[in-house]
């Protein structure tokens, strides 16, 4: 299948000082690198996950693709045209068929406007003629499960749960091709959160939209991505398939990351591969692979040369970036091994070390 | 350092004891009643979880524990015993000497828990006011717990402002501030939310070593299951201002006697292991707590209602030795009265 969406060593950058401060403090580069050569694809009617921390550059990727960021380098395609160099009135033609949706489900949509407004202004902004506003609010209204009559509330008369789904219509009003959804359960309690990621698959089975989600829960992503991309400081350092990286993951910091989804049951506790500190600053990135300050398998050659991207002999689409890649030993450690038992006052069985 | 008080029967009482808890929010529209009847036992050097989703009333209890609450807040009905004091009945000034001494809390934003215009020196120091000793013991004191939660060169990091140090920083700080004293109960309220995953676990465990070394209790405030799986050894579960369910946590995760305790852990995605299109759900909406209400706050979202339920607000049944529910069903399944 051809690719809907087709990214390509895209580099975004942000300035973190004026140009006479850099001056006078003597900063050669008063950037820093929030997206540092990102490639990925889309095809049609898939989802990709993209996931990281806070602070590795996955909505600055979300933010460049629909132009709310402008990139410095690298190439997007949507459907085989190139998005990078286009003016804003080229590229209104696109953001038809692209929609994102906001992290804040309250905050994104405007206090103002009463719910009909907000589900027809992308068909007003777009010239989309719509002769009856309330009838086409009220089936976008239907087709997320909310009640027709909704559409005379305002933003601040809907519960986090209904906010999003009136977000989803938004985003569907104008029958897009690929939804970029911006953490779309963040804020809202587990009982709802399976809710949205329901209506989410649904829509995209009725309609065969391609959906981007960026989010930090992994959770979510084990349930609704194809495929997932792990982000590290602005770089992917591994992508694949979801399940072939939940069962076998080939980078230190994605093992990492899955063994740190803590497990709503007392007695199994996993084995957890702790990493030591926090993300370094973008300011500082460091040298070689940028994992190698936190990671435990790191060695000499780590700190000093950036890994090849190298692909999984059995699955070429499941590639990573690293010097020393995990083997198939540490799949067995990753599984949850049962808790011993101790009383409240024993010291020993606490967490591994 | 700490003021050890021998004459406390640490083994018989539990250390804090709510007792039938009613609080109202005055509104425009009339009184919340946020909390109605809660019961709850923290007892020395165990973690209790408060488990609940927004708007259950976790953070209203904890809140109420450390007397922080808005001014239309009223304690209608109930007690707070803390090492057999009552907490709503002392005055503000007996009050105030618990406070940073026997009791601490850890908040949900470290961004906002810290005063930005003071170092962390000078508020680390301002924190053991409670201790009669030097400045430059209180000083090293801090230093050592900041070792102790692992922020770098303490030394000279201690001179910093609370804007130099990153979000998983700034809770360490927090739970170093919040420990400094040895208190016999600390209050923490949703300290991991605003934090990242990997930083989560790293905080989870400090927090568990901590508790074992100084030996207090903590309550323990979170929205997250899996990780009041893995720091509780008891847990009460909230739904829309009421104790539910509640008892230790392998009976709560592994025989859950409520009916919403089952379906918020059904929902948990991370309990299902195989993937799927379709995740489970609690179908309907967190009932509004305006008024009075009759029968079962779960009702209108509970699969097995019956006309019991309309009627009569279910009291407490023993599902375990050492769990309790509040529901009907229990009864009917011929379960004895708590």
């Amino acid at each position: 299948m051809s690719a809907l969406l087709s990214v390509q060593d895209l580099r975004v950058r942000f300035r973190t000082m004026g140009s006479l401060k850099a001056l006078t403090t003597g900063t050669a580069d008063p950037f820093i690198d929030a997206v540092c050569g990102v490639s990925f694809e889309i095809r049609k009617g898939e989802t990709l996950a993209l996931v990281g921390e806070s602070g590795s550059g996955k909505s600055t990727i979300a933010r460049t693709i629909i132009g709310l960021q402008p990139a410095v380098s690298g190439s997007i395609r949507f459907d085989g045209e190139e998005l990078i160099g286009l003016k804003a009135a080229e590229r209104k033609s696109y953001l038809r068929r692209m929609t994102m949706m906001f992290q804040d489900p309250v905050g994104s949509l405007s206090p103002r406007l009463t719910v009909q407004s907000l589900l027809t202004e992308p068909s007003r902004i777009h010239g989309v003629s719509t002769r009856d506003r309330g009838a086409e609010a009220e089936r976008l209204l239907r087709m997320v499960g909310l009640p027709g009559d909704f559409g005379r509330r305002y933003p601040h008369q809907l519960s986090g749960g209904q906010a999003r789904r009136v977000g989803v219509a938004r985003a569907l009003a104008l029958n897009p091709d690929l939804i970029i959804a911006d953490e779309p359960t963040a804020g809202l309690d587990v009982s709802v959160q399976g809710e949205v990621l329901n209506l989410l698959a649904r829509l995209q089975d009725e309609l065969g939209i391609a959906i981007l989600i960026i989010t930090h829960n992994l959770n979510v992503v084990r349930h609704m991505a194809d495929r997932m991309a792990i982000m590290y400081l602005g770089r992917i350092v591994e992508i694949g398939s979801t399940e072939g990286i939940f069962d076998y993951p080939r980078h230190p910091y994605t093992q990492a990351l899955l063994s740190a989804n803590p497990v709503p049951d007392p007695d199994a506790v996993l084995n957890r591969i702790e990493i030591k500190g926090e993300v370094p600053s973008m300011l500082r990135r460091p040298s070689g692979c940028e994992f190698h300050t936190r990671c435990r398998y790191a060695q000499e050659i780590c700190s000093r040369i950036f890994p090849e991207p190298a692909a999984n002999p059995d699955d070429v689409e499941h590639r990573f970036k690293c010097h020393f890649p995990l083997t198939c030993e540490t799949k067995v450690a990753l599984e949850p091994r049962p808790r011993i038992p101790d009383s409240i006052n024993a010291v020993s069985g606490d967490g591994p070390e | 350092m700490r003021r050890e008080d021998p004459t406390l029967p640490m083994s018989a009482h539990p250390l804090l004891e709510v007792r039938n808890l009613s609080l109202d929010f005055g509104s425009p529209r009339g009184r919340v009643r946020a909390l109605r009847n809660v019961s709850l036992d923290v007892p020395p050097g165990q973690v209790v979880g408060i488990v609940g989703e927004s708007g259950s009333g976790k953070s209203t209890l904890a809140y109420t524990v450390m007397g922080l609450l808005p001014e239309n807040a009223q304690v209608t009905a109930g007690s707070i015993v803390f090492e057999r004091r009552n907490l709503l009945t002392l005055t503000a000034q007996a009050r105030r000497s618990l406070m940073g001494d026997r009791l601490s809390m850890i908040f949900q934003d470290p961004m906002t828990a810290l005063n930005p215009v003071r170092t962390i020196e000078s508020q680390m120091i301002d924190i053991q006011h409670h201790e009669y000793s030097s400045r430059s013991a209180k000083r090293s004191h801090a230093v050592d717990m900041l070792k102790r939660v692992g922020i770098p060169d303490p030394q000279s990091r201690i001179g910093n402002y609370p804007h130099q140090f990153s979000g998983g920083m700034r809770q360490r700080i927090c739970i170093a501030m919040a420990l400094l004293v040895r208190p016999a109960l600390l209050i923490a309220d949703e300290p991991t939310t605003a934090l990242d995953a990997t930083l989560e676990v790293q905080i989870i465990h400090l927090l568990k070593d901590l508790q074992r070394e100084i030996g207090c209790s903590i309550l323990f405030v979170s929205h997250h299951l899996g990780v009041v799986a893995e720091l509780c050894d008891r847990v009460a579960v909230m739904y829309a201002g009421e104790v539910v369910e509640q008892g230790g946590a392998r009976d709560i995760f592994h025989r859950p006697g409520h009916p919403y305790t089952r379906a918020l852990l059904e929902c948990d995605p991370g309990r299902i292991k195989q993937r799927t299109r379709n995740l489970p759900t609690i179908p309907g909406e967190v009932p509004s707590l305006l008024g009075t209400k009759k029968g079962c706050i779960f009702r209108p979202r509970c699969p097995h209602a019956f006309d019991r339920c309309v009627h009569e607000t279910p009291g407490e049944y023993r599902v375990a030795a050492d769990q309790v529910a509040r529901c009907h069903l229990l009864d009917r399944a011929g379960m004895v009265a708590a």
